[in-house]
């Protein structure tokens, strides 16, 4: 279970998060819907504890984070698994040493034969074949490239996934793929994610609940029933986009 | 500075960057990547004037079909380093080319995905 009781996080004058509260609960899909530049990255930074809250609480997992030290935040980081928005993976390396990178530093006594089945297994969950294994991030597509980000954080069978922006800059099946994906894993393995996302269109399809944010604050709380009816004006903006996506391409035809 | 700003404005300072000179072609890659939809909004709109108003030719780059159905007066559709289709936005959504339906749906089973999508 995931816990913010009224942090506050500040950028020099700019106040981000205002005194935000929320609760996220185990196996969960969560979406973090909200504008551009509205935090929503940081409250993901602050759950793996990459940010410190300048006041408030934090607790993943009935631990309170702010004040642990690194060590103790490497304990946690090994159970929750973060997707970053950008690839970030490593140009030197093959696509195979980047997926197997976290499994041989956290697990290095690990046999080379179980790494290598890991990696395969998850490269199959994301429709990369294993041909690209030998391949260097800079010969592969930005859309493969993100997917291999993926597979690197899944090969540690993380209890929690936090998402920034999976689905940024991939083509529609991608994007169900890796939709697709995180269902199969919340409903088989109990997996809880949360997902900071743009795309309401994906959130009505698997989010268990939507958070909607501005502001700094949590506007918005609610299942994507809720969404849908809610009288909020900016989720009634979301929404619009949303139908457009869902209708969009039959009214065309 | 530049990170002080917020990726919405970013997009739209980087689209006054290229049509500063007023060149009769723009390329936009991914405009609209990375955006929520009310930026993504705005910047098609934006896109949509500045083309109407200096009569710009725009080739643009997009894996939101939404947004090139929208803009677009023609929509070619690569696969496999060859156009598989070119066609006015109607004509793309009504073919029966089997790659072209699954990428329109987005479905997960397909074509695309047994021989491999990039």
């Amino acid at each position: 279970m995931i816990e913010f009781k009224n942090v506050i996080k500040q950028f020099g004058e700019k106040q981000v998060l205002r005194g935000i509260s929320f609760t996220i609960n185990e196996g969960e899909i969560v979406f973090v819907i909200g504008k551009s530049g509205i935090g929503k990255s940081v409250i993901l930074k602050h759950i793996i504890g990459l940010m410190r809250p300048d006041s408030g609480e934090v607790w993943v997992e009935g631990q309170e984070l702010s004040h642990f030290s690194e060590r103790q935040l490497l304990a946690i980081r090994k159970r929750v698994g973060m997707v970053f928005q950008y690839p970030a993976l490593l140009d030197s390396l093959t696509i195979f040493d980047n997926i197997a990178f976290g499994i041989r530093a956290m697990t290095p006594e690990k046999a080379e034969g179980l790494v290598h089945q890991a990696v395969k297994e998850k490269l199959g969950l994301l429709n990369l074949h294993s041909d690209v294994l030998a391949r260097f991030p800079s010969e592969l597509s930005y859309g493969m490239q993100k997917r291999v980000s993926l597979a690197r954080t899944l090969v540690l069978n993380p209890s929690c996934l936090l998402f920034d922006e999976p689905t940024t800059g991939l083509d529609p099946v991608n994007t169900n793929t890796v939709n697709d994906l995180i269902l199969r894993l919340s409903r088989a393995l109990k997996v809880t994610s949360v997902v900071v996302s743009h795309d309401m269109h994906c959130a009505l399809q698997i989010a268990d609940r939507i958070l909607l944010l501005d502001q700094g604050v949590v506007v918005a709380d609610g299942t994507p029933a809720d969404m849908v009816y809610s009288e909020n004006q900016l989720a009634a903006q979301f929404m619009r986009e949303a139908k457009e996506k869902i209708y969009g391409n039959q009214d065309r035809r | 500075m530049i990170h002080e700003i917020s990726g919405g404005m970013q997009k739209r300072l980087g689209i006054a960057r290229a049509l500063i000179l007023l060149p009769e072609a723009v390329l936009y890659d991914d405009p609209t990547a990375g955006l929520d939809p009310i930026t993504s909004r705005q910047i098609v709109d934006l896109i949509s004037a500045m083309k109407t108003r200096y009569h710009m030719t725009v080739l643009l780059v997009t894996n939101d079909l939404n947004r090139a159905f929208d803009l677009a007066t023609r929509v070619g559709f690569l696969y496999g380093g060859d156009f598989m289709k070119i066609g006015s936005p109607a004509e793309l959504a009504n073919s029966s080319i089997p790659e072209l339906q699954q990428f329109i749906r987005g479905d997960i089973e397909g074509p695309l995905t047994q021989k491999g999508l990039n």
